[in-house]
């Protein structure tokens, strides 16, 4: 389709990208951004997620070409001057990453929950993450990370 | 993923004349399935026209009797609409339940209709809603009754040159609607069986009612028996052993990789019950 332009992590960005490549292709093996994974490669496991325009969607499921003029962030762009951003120490301080393959997907569906909803409960936790599956943890501790975050007043 | 040409329109009869110029085309709109054939090879198309991003069709509009969606609606355009809301709350019940955040993100109810899944979520509440569906093309639009639409698992009586514009319904804002599922976990998982209800309840009497099942036949299926069974009849006043004969004479399931056709037969009857049962509380 020729160049497309979009707001990758805060930074303008152009690209030329081929028909069948999807997002997630172009993440990894165009921007080298690796800590968006690949895992089934179907839309059910939400290890590809990256947050598009404010919304949570699972990038192996996007063309590159559809993200012209939209706005991406993925996971190193929550990190900022070498800090990690709240969601991230939270998740290491409760103890919610084991192998870790995961935890881009779910850091970024809790930073939109959180976007939206600053003081969610357990039920609206469990909700928002509903899309990304853990093989580890089993959850527990995810949940005990995301509800650290909620703004008490 | 095998090559294919990606083509975006500008608008709506720019994208109706490159589908009736081309051939070997495949719509995209939302992509939760299609990209997911494509890269089962499933389907090859050639070119894949992509008409996400035609705002116009992504109008949920109405007028004093009709509900007009359009078909690039996503489920979570659906969910946070006040006019469905008000006015089909049944199709808000399925949109809830489809797939995960994500997928309610980018999936769309006209792509929902056109890959005519026999378990997709959104049909048995558009069947109760006696909803029509606008098809247009470079010659013209039609309408079609949604209970003609469907020909079987993945078939319909879309035309390869056609694009679903919209779905439309009477408002059905006195009716109270519910909408069960079964699948093996509440997200990310495809139907083992679903059924919806719409009905107008008087004084613990039904006046009216429509009965749509999905994924317990070859596409949804209306349930004929069960509503003759439940009309102008007090609920309490109806069996469970009635509501039982009924519909198992208006389903035919089968087994097959998700559930068993006993399994399915014994929880759509399950299902029938606990909405009759939420009736009678409402």
């Amino acid at each position: 389709m020729g160049k497309i332009n979009f707001i990758l992590n805060g930074k303008s960005v152009e690209f030329n990208c081929p028909d069948n490549w999807t997002l997630l292709r172009m993440l990894r093996d165009g921007f080298r951004l690796t800590g968006t994974k690949r895992g089934c490669g179907k839309g059910e496991c939400g290890a590809c997620s990256v947050i598009l325009d404010n919304k949570i969607v699972n990038s192996c499921l996007i063309l590159g070409n559809q993200i012209d003029g939209t706005e991406i962030t993925t996971i190193e762009g929550l990190s900022s001057n070498g800090e990690l951003d709240r969601i991230q120490q939270a998740y290491i301080d409760y103890g919610a990453i084991q192998c870790g393959f995961c935890t881009p997907g779910m850091v970024l569906a809790t930073k939109v929950l959180l976007m939206k909803n600053k003081s969610p409960n357990l039920e609206e936790v469990r909700e928002a993450l509903s899309g990304n599956l853990c093989r580890c943890t089993g959850y527990r501790k995810i949940f005990e990370a995301v509800l650290s975050l909620k703004d008490e007043k | 993923m095998k090559k294919f040409k990606y083509i975006r329109p500008n608008n709506l009869k720019d994208a109706c004349s490159i589908l009736k110029r081309e051939n070997d085309i495949k719509i995209l709109a939302g992509g939760t399935d299609l990209l997911v054939q494509i890269k089962d090879r499933m389907k090859t198309p050639e070119n894949l026209l992509d008409i996400t991003y035609l705002s116009e069709l992504r109008v949920i509009r109405n007028n004093s009797n009709y509900l007009e969606i359009g078909a690039l609606s996503t489920h979570q355009d659906i969910i946070d609409s006040d006019l469905v809301s008000n006015n089909a709350g049944i199709l808000q019940q399925a949109c809830i339940q489809i797939g995960s955040p994500q997928i309610r993100n980018r999936g769309t109810i006209g792509g929902n209709i056109i890959n005519a899944s026999p378990a997709a979520d959104t049909l048995p509440p558009l069947f109760t809603l006696e909803s029509e569906l606008i098809l247009i093309s470079e010659s013209g639009e039609r309408t079609v009754k949604i209970k003609d639409f469907f020909q079987g698992p993945g078939r319909s009586i879309i035309e390869p040159n056609e694009i679903l514009k919209s779905i439309r319904f009477k408002k059905h804002s006195n009716w109270l609607g519910h909408f069960k599922k079964l699948a093996s976990r509440k997200a990310l998982a495809i139907s083992k069986l679903s059924v919806a209800g719409l009905f107008l309840v008087n004084n613990g009497t039904i006046d009216q009612a429509r009965i749509a099942f999905g994924a317990v036949g070859p596409t949804i299926l209306i349930g004929k028996d069960t509503v003759a069974l439940i009309l102008n009849k007090k609920i309490s006043s109806i069996s469970e052993k009635e509501i039982s004969d009924a519909v198992i004479k208006d389903i035919s399931p089968i087994s097959d990789l998700r559930s068993t056709q006993e399994y399915r037969k014994a929880i759509t009857t399950i299902l029938v019950q606990r909405i009759l049962q939420n009736l009678m509380k409402a």
